[in-house]
């Protein structure tokens, strides 16, 4: 299965599951609502559900109620602003109010060390590529070890 | 160790690079549809690892081609179960997609929590690094190229 027989086909075959995985994944959050658009489809039948939001970004403050983004989705939040500020990231506990079309916070973590974590990331991401500059080279179009 | 490194790493830059770069370039250059954002997200879950880990072995020479598989996996397995301690207000690890959509995770730690420990981990790495690391196998009594090649005064 390793071996280097019908190499370019295994790499074609593995491409080619990659994409399906991909695409599969792409086409189910993409098309099947839930949370907040679940409940937006139907609002009297949703009124009361749970909702859960993970790492969603605050794009606009209003009194007691503050807007969330993630991706192609927004929603209003009813809850506190008071700490809070467009920009960050926040995970929200809540139910879905169908009389105001908006999440009715229960309870919520603000994310304040995301971007400090974003900066280790984009750090992190800069050691490896010179780690791997340092470690690998290309020979014959192999991927090989320097030492 | 570097295939193991790179099964560590590679999750988080597979997954996550493509769509930061892709979110930034929305609507400032060309509109991207949030389907091709997604597009990456399995890359980050078993099944993804497991493909691209094949893929990249498939890159290697054939005599180092299973334990640069065997290294890429390993890392990767530990990146995955270093994240199942997270705790996130949706689960997001589906560790058995696409033959199952069931998120699980151990929800022990915040998703900030690496954040605190980093420094301290990146220390505990460089010692770990200068103790156990490759060696330069030069003897301190030889002289490098760059010395041997300069001219004498």
């Amino acid at each position: 299965m390793l071996s280097d027989s019908q190499r370019r086909v295994k790499i074609l075959l593995l491409l080619a599951a990659l994409a399906a995985l991909g695409g599969y994944y792409s086409w189910q959050a993409s098309t099947k609502p839930v949370g907040y658009s679940l409940c937006m489809q139907d609002p009297q039948a949703y009124d009361g559900w749970e909702i859960r939001m993970s790492a969603w970004r605050v794009v606009a403050l209003e009194e007691d109620v503050y807007r969330v983004t993630k991706y192609d989705r927004t929603a209003p939040v009813l809850g506190s602003t008071q700490g809070l500020k467009v920009g960050d990231t926040v995970s929200v506990l809540g139910r879905f109010d169908a009389g105001r079309l908006a999440v009715a916070e229960d309870g919520r973590e603000l994310h304040a060390l995301r971007p400090l974590k974003s900066a280790l990331g984009v750090l992190g991401a800069l050691f490896f590529a010179i780690y791997a500059l340092r470690a690998f080279r290309l020979r014959q179009g192999r991927l090989v070890l320097r030492a | 160790m570097p295939f193991f490194v790179a099964g560590a790493v590679l999750p988080d830059l597979l997954s996550r690079l493509p769509p930061a770069l892709l979110s930034a370039a929305d609507g400032r250059l060309v509109p991207v549809p949030t389907a091709l954002i997604h597009f990456w997200t399995p890359l980050h879950l078993p099944c993804g690892i497991a493909l691209w880990c094949l893929l990249l072995c498939f890159m290697v020479p054939e005599s180092l081609r299973r334990r640069a598989l065997l290294n890429l996996l390993g890392g990767g397995a530990l990146h995955v179960l270093l994240d199942l301690f997270q705790w996130h207000a949706t689960p997001t690890y589906l560790l058995a997609y696409p033959f199952s959509s069931q998120a699980f995770e151990l929800g022990l730690v915040g998703t900030e929590a690496s954040v605190r420990f980093a420094p301290l981990l990146a220390l505990v790495t460089w010692l770990v690094w200068r103790w156990f690391g490759p060696r330069d196998e030069q003897g301190p009594g030889e002289p490098t190229r760059g010395e041997a090649e300069a001219p004498a005064d």
